[in-house]
């Protein structure tokens, strides 16, 4: 696609927003979601001179909005408006969820929103966008093999944390 | 040291499903309608690079403004970030305090047709909780109020018309982008003070009050925000069923 060809481009905008919002939000932006896809779509767009054609749009795209979330929760982090983890709040999980499922539900989301970036990054695209090692690989600029050690070390973590919570909870 | 992934193939396995299921039952919300357009308005105005067309507040006859803590002590009020909806301006600032129970409109009932012809658009009235037991109209016909009190509860519904403006959203520590309808909306599951103004520089309308639980959800070209001591997931229910 030739840069300045503005209908393909919006057809490409409709087609990957959906995705690219639930990224953001997934990655941490919160409710700040569309406006750092509203950043990385512009950014995108004058960026197109450096698509290679025939690479994957999507996650060339994911890549940039990746950053951009990552951009946002730094500076929010600088003007103290959070100070640590990432924001996923329980209110993500569907309200229709049964009592049982939903605090198991619950937990793990708390439990991936805690983990270290490194971690937390590559098992939210991995796992709760549900990308593929490839994609997920381009998403966030590492090698497979990267994503690969992070991702097992990074449910190794989780594993650690939901077993740390449960000890807790029995000795309550 | 031992690598955890080497030593538990099989339980990593089973928390990559459980993770896969969380995927299936994660609501993000959508994009907004207003997205492809101010893309492409940003990329083809000439113009710095990077410059944010943000948004624009719209203020309609009426708008609510909503200050989490706000007034209770307003010296140390922090405010932070605004949220704009539709008529709606949220801002971030201290909280943590009780609230009290919704007020309710200071006009007796009346039939809610009787009550409409007031009003410059058509109320929407929650059929899961029937006709209020209180209703009022502001003075220029553009906010509705109704309450509904059973068993010493109350639960306080304003619409009023907003326009159709692009939302904008902005965080807020306790506000909460849920979806209601195929719209997104905002609960507020922490108390919050409401300050309902006319527009322009004029006094205010109705005196700041602290509400308690609530969401604020657009339908239909009205923005209608529904308050009282409810969980989350009754206000949603309450919420589906206007018409």
């Amino acid at each position: 696609m030739r840069a300045g060809d503005l209908d393909a481009y919006a057809e490409l905008v409709r087609r990957h927003a959906p995705m690219a919002v639930r990224t953001a939000a997934l990655l941490g932006a919160g409710p700040d979601a569309e406006d750092a896809v509203q950043e990385a779509l512009v950014k995108a767009y004058r960026s197109l001179g450096r698509y290679r054609d025939g690479a994957a749009f999507r996650p060339w795209l994911l890549r940039i909005v990746a950053n951009e979330t990552r951009n946002q929760h730094r500076s929010a982090v600088r003007r103290g408006a959070r100070e640590h983890g990432v924001s996923l709040p329980p209110e993500l999980i569907d309200p229709g969820e049964e009592v049982a499922d939903r605090e198991r539900k619950e937990q793990l989301l708390t439990a991936v929103s805690l983990l270290p970036d490194r971690f937390r990054t590559v098992v939210t695209c991995r796992y709760l966008l549900e990308l593929d090692e490839a994609e997920t690989a381009a998403t966030l600029g590492l090698s497979r093999g990267t994503v690969k050690s992070r991702l097992h070390r990074g449910l190794a973590r989780l594993r650690e944390q939901l077993a740390a919570e449960d000890r807790e909870a029995d000795h309550v | 040291m031992s690598d955890p992934l080497e030593t538990s193939p099989r339980e990593n396995a089973e928390l990559a499903t459980a993770l896969r299921e969380l995927a299936r039952d994660l609501r993000t919300p959508a994009p907004g309608p207003g997205l492809v357009d101010e893309v492409l308005g940003r990329v083809a105005a000439p113009g710095p690079a990077g410059s944010r067309r943000r948004a624009r507040w719209l203020a309609p006859v009426v708008a609510v403004l909503l200050a989490t803590g706000l007034g209770v002590s307003p010296v140390g009020a922090k405010v932070a970030e605004w949220l704009d909806f539709a008529g709606v301006m949220v801002r971030e600032s201290d909280s943590g305090q009780e609230s009290g129970p919704p007020g309710t409109p200071t006009v007796p009932a009346e039939p809610t047709a009787t009550a409409a012809t007031g009003a410059t658009f058509r109320p929407l009235v929650p059929t899961a909780l029937g006709e209020p037991d209180g209703l009022s109209v502001g003075a220029d016909g553009r906010l509705v109020s109704m309450s509904w009190t059973q068993r010493g509860r109350t639960i306080r519904i304003d619409q009023f018309d907003a326009g159709l403006d692009p939302m904008f959203w902005k965080s807020a520590p306790d506000a909460v982008l849920v979806r209601v309808a195929g719209s997104d909306a905002l609960w507020f599951p922490s108390p919050h003070e409401v300050v309902v103004t006319p527009e322009g520089d004029g006094p205010e309308a109705y005196p700041p009050r602290l509400a308690a639980h609530t969401l604020v959800v657009p339908l239909g070209g009205l923005t209608v925000r529904l308050e009282g001591d409810l969980t989350l997931r009754r206000a949603v229910r309450i919420a589906g069923s206007l018409e």
